[in-house]
């Protein structure tokens, strides 16, 4: 098969959630900005807040361009669970876990 | 439709992509890669990279074993290199580029960072005088002494 072929050839990749799946993501989110809070980290607040804008560009812009498909009547729902709660929340945690390596490293130097 | 159905209720998301997908994303690595080196925030990254590769992974992997995610072909290659190239390199370019910008500062985790040494502060000019143990004078210690000082 040709290069160019293989590149033009569609790759679909799909996932099936549930209301389930985004109360959990949810919990999860919320979890993660409650510590945020209890602990007055304001670099990874600001990351949430940057991440929840970037995401929601990001899922917005593939909605419209076609790339992204819902098989809902009311898509803006799960775009703004996917881009505004889902995503910043992985962000927020990977910094946080990041973070906390970078000062254990530090500690034991 | 009860609660329980409800909660179970599936919703399909999608990505209508084609193969070319898989090399932008290998460009998007590439740029990520060459970032971390030139801004010299390569430990930090490389933890970031970890970091959110393993939760991308694990989540992924949850997702396909119970049969919520579909890919296109090979999905023992499709999956590992998803978390590879996606979370990571995304995050490090979203980081840095927030840095950039000043909008967070992650400077004390570049790798030419070095923490400034403690400093001890002098103790002010009053401090010092409370502090300094009084020496008392001859003249005191004369009137103290003297046999006509607890005459009346």
């Amino acid at each position: 098969m040709d290069i160019s072929t293989w590149l033009n050839e569609a790759a679909y990749v799909n996932r099936y959630v549930s209301p389930l799946y985004f109360l959990i993501v949810i919990l999860i989110t919320l979890s993660i900005l409650f510590y945020v809070v209890r602990t007055n980290n304001n670099r990874a607040l600001r990351i949430f807040g940057y991440a929840f804008v970037v995401w929601l560009i990001l899922e917005f812009g593939l909605y419209f361009t076609g790339v992204r498909q819902y098989n809902v009547e009311h898509p803006y729902l799960i775009i703004m669970l996917i881009g505004g709660v889902e995503d910043p929340g992985w962000v927020c945690l990977a910094y946080l876990v990041a973070e906390k390596m970078m000062k254990i490293s530090r500690q034991s130097k | 439709m009860n609660f329980i159905d409800w909660l179970l209720f599936s919703i399909q998301v999608s990505r209508k992509l084609t193969n070319s997908y898989y090399l932008i994303m290998l460009v998007i690595t590439l740029i990520a890669v060459f970032l971390l080196f030139k801004m010299r925030f390569r430990r930090f990254s490389f933890n970031l990279w970890l970091i959110s590769g393993l939760i991308c992974l694990l989540w992924e992997a949850y997702l396909f074993t119970t049969g919520a995610r579909h890919y296109n072909f090979a999905p023992a290659l499709e999956l590992p290199y998803h978390a590879l190239t996606e979370a990571g390199p995304g995050l490090i370019i979203m980081i840095l580029f927030a840095h950039k910008i000043k909008l967070i500062d992650i400077s004390e985790y570049s790798d030419d960072y070095e923490p400034k040494p403690r400093e001890i502060p002098e103790p002010k000019a009053e401090e010092s005088k409370i502090l300094k143990p009084k020496i008392k004078s001859e003249e005191d210690t004369e009137e103290e002494t003297s046999p006509g000082a607890f005459e009346e």
